[in-house]
C-alpha cells in the first residue's frame, strides 16, 4: 500500500504523522477551506480526506511536501476506535465519516491516522480507526459542510471535494 | 442559475424574479463593491435564497456580502410561516449568534497607553483564546449546562459575572424565549462545556481600542462614546456548542427537503417548513446556543473589567465600564415585519448581517430608545471599526438589518503566504496595536491585507439609509485565538 515514512514526510517527536498527505490538494476559498483529493481506490480516498482535514487543521504549511505516512492500514502503535456511520450516498457518507472523525479529534483527543474498512459503500460505512493524541491545532474547524461536496469516479480513481467551515 | 443584476440606484441593485425565484433579489453596493460581489459566487446565492417556499419580500445581500455554504455570509432573507416559510440552519450559519459585544469606559487612550502592555497580558491569561481553547478550571456541569441554555446571559449574572443592567443592554435581554436544553445533543453539550468565558479562534478576537472620530455627537454621548475615551470588543459566539448544534441540524433538514417536497438549487439550503417538528426542533435548539453565546461574551465581558480593574487598581464602575450593547450577526428570529401593508409574524434569518431596529421600537433599550438600537461593524484587526445606530429605513426595507464587518478579500493560504517572512508582531507595535495571540498563525490569516475596507461598506450603509454611523474605533491591541 505505502511506505510508512517518505522523504519531506514523516513523524514528529509524538509520533505524529507530518507532512501533506499524497493526493490532496487545498482550494482556495475566501473565507473558508476545502480540499480536493484524489485516490486509486475508495477507502484510500476516505483516508487521504481524513488525512487531509487533519492537515487542515495543524496548517501543515507545504503541500508539496506530499508523504505517504500512513497509507499503510497496519500501522503500529496508537490507539484504536471503531467508528461506523450511516448516509444516503457516498458524498453524504463522506461528510458523516469527518464529521465524526472532527469530533473525535476536537473533544475525544483522537486524531486520525490511519483506517481499516470493514465495510465502505453508499449506505455507510464501519472502520477500525487508529489514531493518537493530537498535536496542537492551528485551524479551527466548524463544521464540514456539503458545499461543493462531490465525491465522483473516473478512469483513474476517485476524487472527492469538501469544504469545511472556518 | 445565471443571475443578472440591474442597478435601482448609487447603493442598490435588483436581481430580477427569474426562472425559480419567487422574490427579487436586493443587494447594497457601490460601483466598485459590484465588481468585488460578482467575481464570487455570493449574487447566486441570493438568487438560490429567493427560490425557497415562503420567503417574503426580497432576499437581501449587504455590501459585505461574499459566498458562504447556501446562503451568502452578508444575507437576510425572512419567511413566512403562513406561506409554506421554512427555515434554513445554512442561514444562520456555524456559528450560532455570533455577535459583538463593546464596552465603554471613561478612560482616555493617552492613560492607557502605558498600562497597554500588561493590560494585553491580563487579557491573555484570564481569557482562553485559541483554536478549542477552554478552561481547566471552569466546567460546566450538566445542571449548570441546562440552565445556560434556558437563561442565557441571566444566569452568568446570576453566578455573579455582571449586572441586571447589562442584560437590559444585550439583544433579546441575553435570551431567547424557546430553548430547549434537550434539543442540544450530547455531543454539542459535550464541545461545550469548558467553553463558556472563551473568545475561540479564526475571526474572532477581543479588542481594545479607542474613539477616534464622532459624527454625531449627540448620539456618541448618549451611547457613553466619547472621543478619546477606551472601548473593548469582544467578536465571539457559540463555541462548539453551537457548531454542533449546527451539523447535528444539516442531515436531518436535508432528510425533511425532501420528505416535504422542497426542490433546492443547492443542498446546503436544506431547510424544513416553520410548522413542522424538525423545524420546531431546530429552532429550539439554535435559541439554546444563541443563550450559550449571550452567556459566553457576558462571561467574558466580566472578565475584561476584572482585568481592566486589576490593570489601573480601580473597580471597573469608577472606570466607567458600562455595556453600551450587545448584538447578534448569525440567527434565526421571530419578528413582526409589514409586508405588502400588511404586518406578518415572520423568521428573519440574519447570516453575517446585523439587527438594526430603528428609533421607537420596543425592543431598542430604553436608554437608546429615541436614538434606534446600537450595531458594530467591526474591521479588520490593523485599520477601524464602527459604531452605527438601526434606521427607519432599515426597518423598511431590510427587516431591520444592517451589514455585519468588512468581508475577506484573500483566502487564509494567501493571507498566510503574503505574511510569511514577516514579524507581525513588531509590525503592529510599530502602528501602536499590541497583539496577544496563541497562534500568530492565524494572525497571519487575519492581517488586515486579507480584508475588504470596512469604511466602504458602512459608507454604502449609511448612504443607503440601513444604518448610520456614530463613532469611528481604531485598535490599541488585539486579542487574538
Amino acid at each position: 500500500m505505502g511506505r510508512p515514512d517518505s522523504p519531506g514526510g514523516g513523524r514528529d517527536p509524538l509520533g505524529h504523522v507530518t507532512g501533506w498527505p499524497q493526493g490532496v490538494t487545498t482550494l482556495d476559498h475566501t473565507a473558508d477551506v476545502g480540499i480536493r483529493v484524489r485516490a486509486p481506490a475508495l477507502d484510500a480516498l476516505f483516508h487521504r480526506a481524513a488525512r487531509g482535514m487533519i492537515a487542515v487543521m495543524r496548517g501543515e504549511p507545504d503541500e508539496a511536501r506530499q508523504t505517504d505516512a500512513g497509507e499503510t492500514a497496519g500501522e503500529p502503535a496508537g490507539e484504536v476506535r471503531r467508528v461506523a456511520v450511516e448516509a444516503g450516498d457516498l458524498e453524504t457518507l463522506l461528510v458523516a465519516w469527518l464529521r465524526e472523525l472532527l469530533f473525535l479529534v476536537q473533544v475525544r483527543d483522537f486524531e486520525y491516522r490511519s483506517a481499516r474498512f470493514q465495510r465502505l459503500e453508499p449506505e455507510g460505512l464501519e472502520a477500525e480507526v487508529r489514531g493518537t493524541p493530537p498535536a496542537a491545532p492551528e485551524t479551527e474547524l466548524k463544521g464540514v459542510t456539503y458545499h461543493g461536496l462531490a465525491v465522483e469516479r473516473d478512469d483513474d480513481g476517485w476524487t472527492a471535494t469538501v469544504i469545511f467551515d472556518v | 442559475m445565471k443571475v443578472t443584476v440591474e442597478r435601482i440606484d448609487d447603493y442598490r441593485w435588483r436581481i430580477p424574479k427569474t426562472g425559480p425565484m419567487r422574490v427579487e433579489g436586493l443587494v447594497f453596493a457601490g460601483d466598485a463593491m459590484m465588481e468585488d460581489i460578482r467575481s464570487d459566487q455570493a449574487l447566486e446565492q441570493v438568487a438560490n435564497v429567493a427560490c425557497l417556499p415562503g420567503i417574503v419580500g426580497r432576499s437581501i445581500g449587504m455590501p459585505d456580502i461574499h459566498w458562504g455554504y447556501g446562503f451568502a455570509i452578508g444575507g437576510v432573507a425572512a419567511f413566512d410561516p403562513d406561506e409554506g416559510g421554512v427555515v434554513s440552519p445554512g442561514g444562520v450559519g456555524y456559528d450560532i449568534n455570533c455577535g459583538v459585544r463593546l464596552l465603554r469606559s471613561s478612560v482616555h487612550v493617552d492613560d492607557v497607553r502605558s498600562r497597554l502592555g500588561r493590560l494585553m497580558d491580563g487579557l491573555y491569561d484570564r481569557v482562553p483564546a485559541g483554536v478549542g481553547k477552554g478552561y481547566e478550571s471552569f466546567v460546566l456541569s450538566a445542571k449548570d449546562i441546562r440552565r445556560v441554555l434556558n437563561e442565557g446571559a441571566a444566569w452568568v449574572v446570576g453566578q455573579g459575572y455582571g449586572t441586571d443592567g447589562d442584560l437590559a443592554r444585550i439583544e433579546a435581554g441575553g435570551v431567547l424565549d424557546g430553548a430547549d436544553p434537550d434539543a442540544v445533543s450530547e455531543r454539542a453539550v459535550e464541545r461545550g462545556r469548558d467553553q463558556l468565558g472563551t473568545v475561540g479562534s479564526g475571526n474572532h478576537f477581543i479588542e481594545v481600542g479607542w474613539v477616534d472620530e464622532v459624527y454625531d455627537d449627540a448620539a456618541a454621548a448618549r451611547l457613553g462614546l466619547e472621543e478619546g475615551t477606551v472601548t473593548t470588543f469582544i467578536h465571539s459566539g457559540s463555541r462548539g456548542l453551537g457548531y454542533q448544534v449546527c451539523d447535528d441540524s444539516l442531515d436531518t433538514m436535508l432528510k425533511a427537503a425532501s420528505s416535504y417536497g422542497i426542490d433546492l438549487p443547492d443542498r446546503q439550503l436544506a431547510c424544513a417548513p416553520l410548522d413542522s417538528p424538525e423545524a420546531a426542533e431546530y429552532m429550539a435548539a439554535m435559541a439554546a446556543a444563541a443563550n450559550f453565546a449571550f452567556a459566553n461574551r457576558q462571561m467574558m465581558g466580566h472578565r475584561v473589567r476584572e482585568v481592566f480593574a486589576e490593570t489601573f487598581q480601580r473597580p471597573w464602575g469608577e472606570l466607567g465600564m458600562g455595556l453600551v450593547y450587545d448584538v447578534a450577526h448569525n440567527i434565526a428570529k421571530w419578528e413582526t415585519h409589514e409586508v405588502e401593508d400588511r404586518e406578518r409574524r415572520v423568521c428573519v434569518h440574519r447570516k453575517g448581517a446585523t439587527r438594526a431596529f430603528p428609533p421607537g421600537h420596543d425592543e431598542v433599550p430604553a436608554a437608546y430608545r429615541d436614538l434606534g438600537q446600537p450595531v458594530f461593524i467591526p474591521g479588520d484587526m490593523g485599520r477601524y471599526s464602527y459604531v452605527l445606530l438601526g434606521t427607519e429605513g432599515a426597518y423598511r426595507e431590510t427587516f431591520g438589518s444592517t451589514c455585519h464587518g468588512a468581508g475577506r478579500r484573500m483566502s487564509r493560504r494567501q493571507a498566510k503566504k503574503s505574511a510569511r517572512g514577516r514579524n507581525l508582531r513588531t509590525e503592529f507595535e510599530d502602528r501602536g496595536i499590541q497583539i496577544r495571540a496563541s497562534s500568530f498563525g492565524t494572525v497571519a490569516e487575519e492581517i488586515p491585507e486579507a480584508y475588504k475596507d470596512v469604511a466602504s461598506v458602512v459608507d454604502v450603509v449609511d448612504r443607503a439609509g440601513i444604518g448610520r454611523k456614530v463613532v469611528r474605533l481604531r485598535p490599541l491591541g488585539v486579542l487574538k485565538g
